[in-house]
């Protein structure tokens, strides 16, 4: 093997010194991304999006056959529940006055008030370090870096960065992400990180002394930062741990999104 | 024009581990495909074809992804670079031999990935993450391995049939 000349190890050292600067440049929060990357992504997001629609179908159409007969016997207990069911009507409309009472408490805002579009997740960061996902809508929709992001349940992430007819999405549960949370019940302000360690479950830090918290407590988004409009909701505190000295708590969110099995998500687009 | 074709298959791979491959996980992973690209491309025209294919393989992941971009390339320029000074009778006449180096060739990427990311921000726990996606990911890449080194050689024989690679195995 012939040994390599002068130029080549001067390239090498260059590559190496553009490769450190690469890194470190891109290695903090980026939303804005270069014509490259537009173009790789843009060229890849149709593929994407057609091969997790075909598997959407496939998976319907699979699920469909095996549960149809679970499917015909679940029918006739239900339609014997039916009668059941209309005494229990007056119950709900008590259930629903009272969560209507609850909603104001929470200051929710009211769905139509926000400007939401839907869209289908069509691929996710390999390897797992990253939790990011793919979403196929983007600039062309009216998609902007910093959107919230949710799902039926609730915060599922942000919106990282677009391009034409794609988005990234960086979720909750990512260890870059930060969430200002609001305890529902005692209003107390908290910080909700992602954190690879805890399982896909979310940590919860106050962010005064005095903040106490404990399981079954729900925390909402509480707006203060750019990102997420307020009341949302994020999880639901799972454990609490103590520090040695009992001064300061923190605890573990289970988040109400199901990240593992995330198919559509709505980006907010009016905050 | 071997450059292109290698590029747009490690393009296609991506595709695939990202939007095919996230139904069809194996203990939550999924297989890391563009490295079995790599992988094949060293096995089959040495460590310099498998370093350059390395670097391609880690440039465009990270392009993807969008952030730490370049992290991916030292980790799979060295597994090119190895998996060209496997002598290639070994690797092909004992069966057990393709699975394991794909096996070893993600845990040494990987473990790259975090050890240099670390350097640069990145706070990913090493052992945590070896455990839970590193090791599921290297058995399911070992698995798919054979099939897509395979593919590879068979493209690369091609591509010296047609003159489009002259470099020879430097064992």
């Amino acid at each position: 093997m012939q040994r390599p000349t002068r130029w080549v190890w001067l390239v090498l050292i260059c590559i190496v010194i553009l490769l450190l600067v690469s890194i470190f440049s891109t290695s903090g929060n980026r939303y804005h991304i270069t014509v490259v990357e537009t173009v790789l992504r843009d060229v890849a997001s149709p593929f994407q999006n057609g091969i997790s629609s075909l598997i959407y179908r496939v998976n319907e159409s699979w699920e469909s056959l095996v549960h149809l007969q679970r499917l015909r016997q679940e029918n006739i207990i239900l339609k014997q529940k039916i009668a059941r069911l209309s005494a229990e009507n007056a119950l709900l409309e008590e259930s629903k006055r009272e969560n209507q009472r609850w909603a104001e408490l929470f200051e929710f805002k009211k769905s139509q008030d926000y400007q939401i579009l839907p869209a289908v997740v069509i691929g996710r960061t390999v390897p797992d370090w990253f939790s990011v996902i793919t979403i196929n809508k983007g600039k062309l929709d009216g998609v902007k870096p910093g959107m919230p992001v949710i799902s039926t349940d609730g915060v599922v992430g942000h919106i990282r960065q677009v391009n034409s007819n794609s988005a990234t999405v960086l979720l909750a549960i990512d260890s870059r992400s930060a969430i200002g949370g609001i305890i529902a019940d005692t209003r107390d302000y908290v910080l909700v990180e992602g954190d690879v360690a805890t399982n896909g479950l979310l940590r919860v830090k106050p962010l005064a002394q005095d903040v106490r918290f404990e399981r079954g407590a729900k925390v909402l988004t509480s707006g203060l930062g750019q990102i997420y409009p307020k009341g949302l909701l994020i999880g639901e505190v799972v454990e609490v741990e103590q520090d040695q000295y009992g001064l300061t708590i923190t605890g573990l969110l289970k988040p109400v999104a199901d990240f593992p099995r995330l198919e559509e998500v709505f980006v907010i687009l009016n905050k | 024009m071997r450059i292109l074709i290698i590029s747009i298959l490690i393009m296609v791979m991506y595709i695939l581990q990202t939007a095919l491959f996230t139904h069809i996980q194996f203990m939550g992973a999924r297989p890391d495909l563009v490295l079995t690209v790599v992988l094949g491309a060293g096995i089959s025209a040495g460590s310099i074809e498998g370093m350059t294919v390395g670097f391609l393989g880690g440039l465009l992941v990270d392009l993807f992804r969008g952030t730490f971009i370049g992290l991916s390339v030292p980790g799979k320029v060295l597994v090119g670079f190895l998996a060209g000074i496997l002598p290639r009778k070994v690797y092909t006449d004992y069966l057990w031999v393709p699975v394991a180096t794909a096996f070893l060739a993600t845990i040494i990427d990987q473990g790259v990935f975090l050890l240099l990311g670390s350097s640069f921000g990145l706070q990913q726990p090493f052992w945590t993450g070896l455990r839970k996606f590193v090791y599921p990911s290297a058995f399911y890449t070992a698995l798919l391995s054979p099939l897509i080194v395979y593919g590879v050689r068979n493209l690369y024989t091609d591509f010296r049939r047609r003159g489009w690679h002259k470099g020879q195995r430097l064992t």
